[in-house]
């Protein structure tokens, strides 16, 4: 049979000008018309309603195939009525649902009489559900709620309470339903549960169908169509597919279509294959095809253009997808070449960071070798700054008392050559000296060194010019006795006498140039040591404020810091000046300890460092400032 | 048959009921024999109507019987010529049953319930109790 071919119903009227069934079906749906004595009965609703369905399911817009038995089944429907109307309390929950489901099928539903019968049966089951729930069959439950979804007989609580029945019911080990609860998973209750829910509540329990798909799907993967059930069970085939149509692959389905077909028998299906045919079994199977489509063809004229439409469509598709993808390769390139260019200006980059860093450290290098050198200079400073701060007399500690008793030595040598000359000659080691060659040249200068060792030495040191008057005033008092003595020679008797030594002006005048000269080289001493004191009193400048302790705190720090590495050392002395000096002594203890430990510098010189800090942090705010200074100056 | 009978004793005086209903001796048969339940209902699951019809009709019969007579006590008022046909049918299914389940038994192309507490729990899977 092809497109346009007609099915004769059994008048040999057309039924469909474009509909097409296989013989298979078409022999089953004459099967079953034809054993209507069977089904065509009050006593046999559920083969009616069963029957029914599967003809209205190959048949779907009716109704010349059942013109000839139309009287037959008016009659079938009154009879049901006459049957069961009176005793509706008295009918168990199956017949109760066969009923539901001939009347909510027929064209003018006597609601009325559908009512009454939902109610009946709601009450049956949820009386079922009270007493005996463990007696509660899965499969009724279903048919039921599926019915009365079809009759809006249910209100939406109770089915939710049935629903979470259900879900409960699933077994937690890989899935399906038993069909009741004390017993093992069965596929035809996983199926026809499966089925009303997918009637009854699509959405909310898509989780526990997919669930239930998931169940039977290996179980027919596995074991084949054919095993399900009792074994070539047509009735568990036809539940299965029937479901999986809505819920399968492809592949799934043909395999079960193909299998339930090959159990086919010449006019329907038997309880197995080959068995002979049954009412049951050939609805069963008719239902299971038709929701795979078996029963629905394209006719060949709509599929070609269908078909025509679709090539041009996937040739579209396929044009847009190459002008797709050369756009998108154009993009990768563009974008991979931007990419590149910058990674060549990121390398060139990142070469020239190395240069300046290899430059950095070089100069690094040289500033902690200056560095270095500035500290040296600086302890070599502080050390003379300290030597300043004694008095004079002590700086010139031993060697200036050895140069004293020389001195008294020679003054005393210069008193005894004066007292005991005569006619001013010495006889001394055999030798015969002039007393004034050895009293003059010695004595004046021990009378000067003797005079430094008195303490008001200091304040002239400490202030030279005084000094150096004192110098020049001798000088000059000299000068003006040996010129008197010049003039008269008779006047120099006034030093002759008190030295008791015949002193000439000459000698005199010779004295008083030697002050002048000693007053010289002290001058040219001093000038030198002020240019020393310079650098000291710069230094000296910025902790003059603070007391004199404070340029220790800076030695102390070149002492502790110069046994640890430079890099660290710059890092500490940075922290130091640029936040632990503004620190609460606390915290810039906690936190130099903590740098410490994280500059790992060695546990002696931590000691030391952190005890140097504590006293620095004890300082007031403007010592420390003043110390920082010192300190990032010179580091 | 005496435990059982105790156990329902039991049930009902618990229930503090004078009279007890059939749902008490369900409870308690159910309870006391809990194999037999469950082997009867996991017998009951995948079958078709016919085959259950025909099952309830072996409940109902005091002894074995065939299949053409278990179908001819299920549906009275069905064609001979189909009660042969369905009788075909329901004698492979029970067939099968019975090589899978000790419930049922064969003998002579007759078929019996093994024991008197399998027929009840056939009927309270069968939901005929």
């Amino acid at each position: 049979m092809t497109e346009n071919t007609i099915i004769d119903g059994k008048d040999g009227s057309p039924l469909e000008s474009e509909r097409f069934l296989p013989p298979l079906l078409e022999r089953a749906c004459q099967f079953l018309t034809d054993s209507r004595d069977v089904w065509c009965k009050p006593s046999a609703l559920y083969y009616a309603n069963l029957s029914l369905s599967a003809l209205r399911a190959m048949y779907p817009e009716v109704s010349e195939q059942f013109a000839s038995i139309q009287y037959q089944l008016a009659a079938f429907e009154l009879g049901v009525k006459e049957a069961f109307i009176d005793r509706i309390s008295n009918l168990d929950a199956d017949t109760l649902i066969e009923l539901l489901k001939l009347l909510s099928s027929q064209t003018v539903p006597d609601q009325q009489l559908i009512d009454s019968i939902t109610n009946e049966l709601i009450k049956h089951i949820q009386r079922q559900l009270a007493q005996q729930p463990w007696s509660i069959h899965f499969r009724r439950v279903a048919q039921a709620l599926m019915v009365l979804q079809s009759t809006s007989g249910l209100s939406r609580e109770l089915a939710m309470g049935w629903l979470q029945l259900i879900a409960r019911s699933e077994r937690r080990e890989g899935g399906g339903w038993p069909a009741a609860m004390d017993g093992e998973v069965s596929v035809v209750a996983t199926a026809q549960i499966i089925q009303a829910l997918d009637a009854v509540d699509p959405i909310g329990s898509a989780d526990i169908i997919n669930r239930g798909v998931q169940y039977l799907e290996p179980r027919v993967e596995k074991d084949g169509w054919r095993r399900l059930g009792n074994g070539d069970d047509v009735f568990a085939q036809a539940n299965v597919l029937q479901v999986l149509a809505n819920h399968s692959s492809s592949t799934i389905i043909d395999a079960g279509i193909s299998s339930l077909k090959a159990a086919a028998n010449q006019n329907g299906w038997g309880v197995a294959p080959h068995s002979s045919s049954t009412v049951e079994m050939t609805s069963m199977a008719l239902l299971a095809l038709a929701a795979c489509g078996e029963n629905r063809f394209v006719p060949c004229r709509t599929a070609h253009n269908r078909l025509v439409e679709v090539t041009i469509r996937a040739e579209k598709l396929e044009a847009d997808l190459s002008q797709l993808k050369q756009g998108i390769t154009r993009q990768i390139a563009q974008q991979s070449g931007a990419i590149l260019a910058d990674r060549d200006k990121w390398r060139s980059e990142a070469k020239q960071h190395e240069r300046t860093i290899a430059e950095l450290q070089q100069a690094l290098h040289a500033a902690e070798r200056e560095a270095l050198e500035q500290y040296r200079g600086t302890r070599e400073l502080a050390r003379e700054f300290s030597r300043t701060q004694l008095p004079p007399r002590e700086r010139f500690g031993m060697a200036n008392g050895v140069a004293q008793i020389f001195e008294l030595l020679f003054l005393g040598v210069a008193l005894v050559c004066g007292v005991g000359i005569n006619d001013g000659v010495v006889s001394m080691f055999g030798l015969q000296i002039d007393a004034k060659w050895i009293s003059a040249p010695l004595g004046f200068p021990a009378l000067l060194r003797l005079a430094t060792t008195l303490p008001i030495f200091d304040k002239f040191i400490a202030q030279m010019a005084y000094f150096e008057a004192v110098c020049f005033g001798l000088c000059a008092i000299l000068v003006v006795i040996s010129f008197v003595g010049f003039v008269d020679s008779n006047s120099a008797s006034v030093v002759a006498e008190l030295f008791s030594i015949k002193v000439s002006n000459r000698v005199l005048f010779g004295l008083a140039a030697e002050s002048l000269a000693l007053a010289a080289v002290i001058r040219m001493y001093l000038i030198w040591r002020q240019r020393r004191q310079t650098r000291l009193i710069e230094f000296q400048v910025s902790t003059r404020d603070t007391g004199a302790s404070l340029p220790s705190f800076v030695l102390d720090y070149f002492n502790i810091t110069m046994e640890i590495p430079g890099p660290v050392r710059e890092e500490l002395g940075f922290l130091l000046v640029s936040r632990i000096v503004d620190m609460p002594r606390d915290v810039g203890m906690v936190y130099a300890a903590d740098i410490l430990r994280r500059l790992d510098v060695r546990s002696g010189l931590r000691d030391r460092f952190l005890s140097w800090t504590g006293a620095f942090l004890s300082l007031d705010a403007a010592s420390r400032r003043a110390v920082s200074e010192q300190i990032n100056r010179l580091k | 048959m005496t435990d059982l009978a105790h156990d329902v004793y039991e049930s009902g005086s618990k229930l503090r009921m004078v009279e007890v209903d059939i749902s008490v001796l369900n409870e308690c048969f159910r309870t006391r024999y809990p194999v037999e339940v469950k082997l009867a209902t996991d017998l009951c699951s995948d079958l078709s109507a016919v085959t259950t019809a025909a099952l309830k009709a072996l409940c109902r019969s005091p002894g074995a019987i065939s299949a053409i007579e278990l179908v001819k006590s299920a549906f009275l008022d069905v064609p001979e010529a189909h009660q042969q046909v369905m009788s075909e049918g329901v004698g492979l299914q029970l067939d099968k049953l019975r090589q899978t389940s000790p419930i049922l038994t064969t003998a002579d192309g007759k078929f019996d319930i093994t024991e008197s507490r399998y027929r009840y729990a056939l009927r309270l899977a069968l939901s005929i109790a």
